[in-house]
């Protein structure tokens, strides 16, 4: 029984930050930049986020501080994501590649300039505000991706997003202009990357370690696909992995030791490939231009 | 101007631009830039064991997974999945050459390499099967596959292939390895003869790379579709079939690199992060404008770059410098030839 329940927490802790980065890759993929990135900006995130909490810890407004740098780290790489995408229409996968590379190195050499270590220190765990067991940030998640739900699918910028994401040329015909809606939407990618980062450490380990994000951002694009780009079937995605990251982390220390964790942990990757394969089949006209950049003169 | 020199200028260009910012960073943060250039020198020329590691271990296997990557994107494939390529060859290498007999002439060692080889290229024909016949994206499955392979390969290393100690595997027997052992006469020459076996497979996968891509029909074909999927499939190039044969080619290089790799280093470790010679392999196939001459120079220099991350690390500077700087140098090679034709349509504006 307590193992049920620990799994089930544990599903929903696992799962937040999954669930805000691929909310960060809907809005970029949506508007029709692939944002491989996501990967790098949540490190850069939980770095910069981390490194504020120790510096400002034990005060009333620890967590937002911390939260809002990682924002604010996560959106300055997606807009240099944005700049080589949208205005110098560089491949967007090798400017992900790049900034995955480079947050990482950077984030460490950081650490170790600050706190002579590539691990920083730890943050009191009373800054958590914990609501019987699941944080306070947790639920902020899923408040986000019902909110996200409502800006793509009902607002008017929502729809200029899924213009701009689906047919461009048209999108710009009607007098929208393309480039700045790309440019909003991988910005505030950055920043849902950003606070997923945080996420990691806040509902995880309470600092920065080289390995806190490795995967994460992947696996979040993993669950932007199996949620095919759906806010609220993010959710559901999102809980799903998270619920396999939990499984594999209870049967290491407890008694279904019969199934080797390595299955847990290579699962999820398996179900997304196979998720990936059963779409496929259905053709998604509405993320046609997904990874294009926009030329005008190519109109 | 010339297209060769063109890109060598952008090549060369992007080396100094990804240094010149790394020192930036080191003078910021109140570090010498010299020791940088010291570090490389160093790990490269410095020390006898050095230069072993430095060509041995990071740029031979560098090399073949910068070909790869850099074949699979002349018929327009991205192939982020090197890394797992290589990493899956890497382990199955390994089992099959602690468990193979001895053999007379390196037998075991070949038929480890060339399993590895056969298994690289394997890993690569899932993608590959995908996007021929799905339409799938290569890079969100390869990205998926390189962990499904990171991971496998800790569990084989922590459980059939434990070695002496929790975190390593079991170590491969002298006449299995590819590198020769033999007297060692400490000088530089000793050590490239020990490891002339390698070396000569990785030139010949050099050749190997540059005969197709530009003297076979094959290539031709390749980089017509590279160009263009549509027009090359109504110039009757069955774009699906080339497709699948270049994923097998540029896994068949990363799993060479794996295997090459394991059979020098005798065993593995358990990682805790991937190792990175295919995202690397990422880096030199652009630096080297996907030339395979300019993979294998590439390679040098980068591997340079991060095995020098030790000596960085002695002489109290981070070493994640390197791999900062690896990445600003794959970001301006890319750029380089947007910003060159930029910068040359304004001036044929002007002139008209």
């Amino acid at each position: 029984m307590n193992n049920i329940i620990l799994l089930l927490t544990g599903s929903f802790l696992l799962a937040a930050p999954f669930i805000a980065a691929a909310l960060g890759g809907l809005y970029s993929e949506r508007s029709g930049v692939v944002n491989i990135g996501l990967e790098g900006m949540m490190t850069i995130g939980a770095f910069s986020g981390t490194t504020v909490m120790v510096l400002f810890d034990n005060t009333p407004f620890t967590v937002t501080l911390g939260i809002l740098c990682a924002c604010l780290a996560g959106m300055a790489f997606a807009t240099l994501h944005a700049y080589l995408c949208v205005t110098l229409k560089m491949d967007q996968i090798i400017s992900g590649v790049v900034i995955n590379m480079v947050t990482l190195a950077l984030s460490i050499y950081l650490c170790k300039m600050f706190f002579a270590s590539n691990v920083t220190p730890l943050f009191s765990a009373d800054s958590i505000q914990v609501i019987s067991k699941i944080n306070l940030v947790t639920i902020y998640v899923f408040v986000l991706a019902i909110i996200t739900h409502f800006v793509i699918n009902y607002t008017k910028w929502g729809l200029r997003v899924r213009a701009v994401g689906e047919n461009p040329q048209a999108a710009d015909a009607m007098g929208i202009n393309v480039s700045k809606i790309r440019y909003q939407s991988v910005i505030l990618s950055g920043a849902f990357a950003g606070f997923a980062g945080i996420i990691l450490c806040l509902n995880i380990v309470t600092k920065f370690t080289p390995t806190t994000v490795s995967g994460a951002g992947f696996i979040s694009l993993a669950v932007l696909i199996f949620g095919r780009h759906r806010p609220l079937n993010l959710i559901f995605a999102g809980l799903t992995f998270g619920f396999f990251k939990q499984l594999g982390i209870i049967s290491m220390t407890s008694d279904i030791e019969f199934i080797p964790s390595v299955i847990f942990d290579i699962l999820p990757y398996i179900i997304t490939i196979i998720v990936i394969i059963i779409v496929s089949r259905g053709k998604n006209s509405e993320m046609e231009s997904l990874g294009v950049a926009y030329d005008k003169e190519l109109r | 101007m010339n297209m060769n020199l063109r890109k060598l200028i952008i090549s060369l260009s992007s080396v100094v631009f990804g240094l010149l910012i790394g020192c930036l960073i080191l003078i910021l943060s109140g570090s010498n830039p010299l020791v940088l250039f010291e570090s490389i020198y160093l790990s490269t020329f410095g020390q006898v064991s050095k230069f072993e590691y430095w060509l041995l271990y990071a740029t031979l296997p560098l090399i073949l997974t910068g070909l790869s990557v850099a074949f699979a994107y002349r018929c327009g494939i991205f192939n982020i999945g090197a890394e797992g390529q290589f990493q899956i060859s890497s382990i199955i290498t390994l089992a099959v050459a602690v468990s193979i007999v001895d053999l007379p002439f390196k037998g075991g060692a070949f038929i480890a390499l060339i399993v590895g080889v056969i298994v690289g290229s394997l890993w690569a024909l899932i993608p590959a099967l995908l996007k021929a016949y799905f339409n799938i994206h290569e890079v969100v499955i390869t990205i998926m596959l390189n962990w499904i392979a990171f991971y496998l390969s800790n569990y084989f290393i922590k459980t059939y292939l434990k070695g002496e100690y929790e975190t390593t595997s079991l170590k491969i027997s002298d006449s299995n390895l590819l590198t020769l052992n033999l007297e060692s006469t400490d000088g530089f020459l000793s050590i490239l003869l020990n490891m002339i076996i390698p070396i000569i497979i990785v030139l010949i996968s050099v050749f190997v790379f540059w005969f197709i891509v530009n003297k076979t029909k094959f290539g031709y074909e390749i980089k017509a579709v590279g160009y263009s999927k549509s027009a090359a499939k109504y110039a009757g190039i069955n774009e699906k079939k080339r497709i699948i044969q270049t994923m097998l080619i540029s896994g068949a290089f990363a799993g060479l690199s794996g295997a090459i790799f394991t059979l020098s280093i005798a065993k593995l470790s358990v990682l805790a992060s991937f190792v990175g010679y295919g995202f690397n392999g990422i880096a030199v196939a652009m630096l080297g404008q996907l030339n395979a001459v300019g993979v294998l120079f590439s390679s040098l220099l980068l591997g340079a770059l991060s095995t020098s991350a030790a000596a960085l690390e002695n002489n109290n500077v981070n070493r994640e410098i390197s791999d900062i700087i690896i990445g600003l140098i794959i970001l301006f090679s890319a750029l380089g030839p947007i910003i060159y034709s930029k910068f040359s349509n304004k001036k044929g504006t002007k002139n008209e």
